[in-house]
């Protein structure tokens, strides 16, 4: 009887382990970020979707671009239009692997220093990626968060000859996701 | 005389092109409150849609004002400026996922879970689902609460 008993408390917590794999959410942030002389330009999208497993590394996100919204209406049909061509690609994507995914103690609380590589696909344009993120660890909840820099020109993203001085040729991103466990 | 004249209708001109650029640029987004739909379409129907062929659909709606009518199937607070409805049947991991308009978030107070509503919103496209762990999403940005029914 205690054999089938310790049988089933084992199996019950590798399930219990097993679900605690894998994360994810569908409401994480993307903020971008340019400073140019005429005017910065700031956008944030708040439904991108991530997800992480904390076993293989394997982490991805997604997110659509006719989702960020910008506080200047016309800022914002410019970039649908003329910058990301929203109607033609309406999808930006990173699949990627945490290299360091082995430093990260799931179980218990901190700040992890991550380092990402993996392919960032949009406007059409699929390039390797290398970022450095954090993945926090706070009373069970599970965040990950990452700033980076991408070349517009990278993604053939064209800044009209008019603005081109008003408008930077590098782009910041912030990352930040707030996870919660994925049960199957 | 008639220089004048000409004089006039030209800074007319440039001062009518300098207010619509100045308003132009300094336009924010319209409360959808103002904003009619230009399609009416249950949470299931335009989910089919998306599901069938999402090409055609993105052709339809992207970008557009939809008002969508569905189940609140969850309410994601997910910061102070943020919420998302999730509109769709229990029993399938898709649904319609409607953030919010921030300046009408005090809609939420009356809203439960369960209940039928149409949320007034603009698709900003589907999210596929590639994992088959997640469900596909259509999701909706800048919404109000058209009406509770």
């Amino acid at each position: 009887m205690k054999k089938v008993l310790f049988t089933a408390a084992l199996f019950l917590a590798t399930v219990a382990l097993q679900a605690q794999e894998k994360y994810f959410t569908k409401s994480g942030n993307i903020k971008f970020f340019s400073k140019a002389p005429l005017e910065n330009i700031e956008a944030v999208n708040r439904s991108v979707t991530c997800v992480l497993d904390t076993k293989t590394g394997d982490i991805q996100f997604a997110v659509l671009m006719k989702g960020f919204e910008f506080v200047k209406a016309l800022m914002q049909d410019h970039f649908n239009e003329n910058y990301v061509e929203s109607d033609k690609f309406p999808k930006g994507e990173f699949k990627g692997q945490i290299e360091n995914i082995s430093s990260l103690n799931i179980t218990q609380d901190g700040a992890y220093p991550v380092n990402v590589a993996g392919q960032l696909t949009m406007h059409g344009i699929t390039k390797d990626v290398k970022a450095d993120g954090k993945i926090i660890v706070q009373n069970g909840k599970v965040s990950a968060s990452s700033d980076f820099a991408i070349l517009l020109s990278d993604y053939d993203i064209k800044i009209p000859s008019l603005v081109e001085n008003n408008i930077s040729k590098t782009i910041n991103i912030n990352v930040n996701c707030a996870l919660e466990t994925l049960n199957k | 005389m008639k220089k004048r004249n000409i004089l006039i209708a030209i800074a007319f001109i440039t001062t009518c092109a300098a207010v619509y650029g100045f308003i132009e640029y300094n336009r924010v987004a319209k409360d959808l409150i103002y904003v009619k739909a230009k399609f009416t379409v249950s949470a299931e129907a335009i989910m089919e849609s998306f599901a069938k062929d999402e090409l055609k659909a993105n052709k339809q709606y992207l970008g557009r004002v939809v008002a969508v009518s569905g189940n609140i199937r969850a309410i994601e607070a997910t910061d102070k400026n943020n919420s998302i409805l999730v509109l769709g049947d229990e029993t399938s991991l898709s649904s319609v996922r409607c953030s919010l308009d921030s300046t009408h978030m005090n809609v939420l107070q009356n809203l439960h879970t369960g209940e039928k509503v149409t949320v007034k919103g603009i698709i900003t496209g589907y999210n596929a689902d590639e994992t088959g762990l997640l469900g596909s999403d259509i999701q909706m940005n800048r919404c109000i609460i058209n009406s509770k029914k």
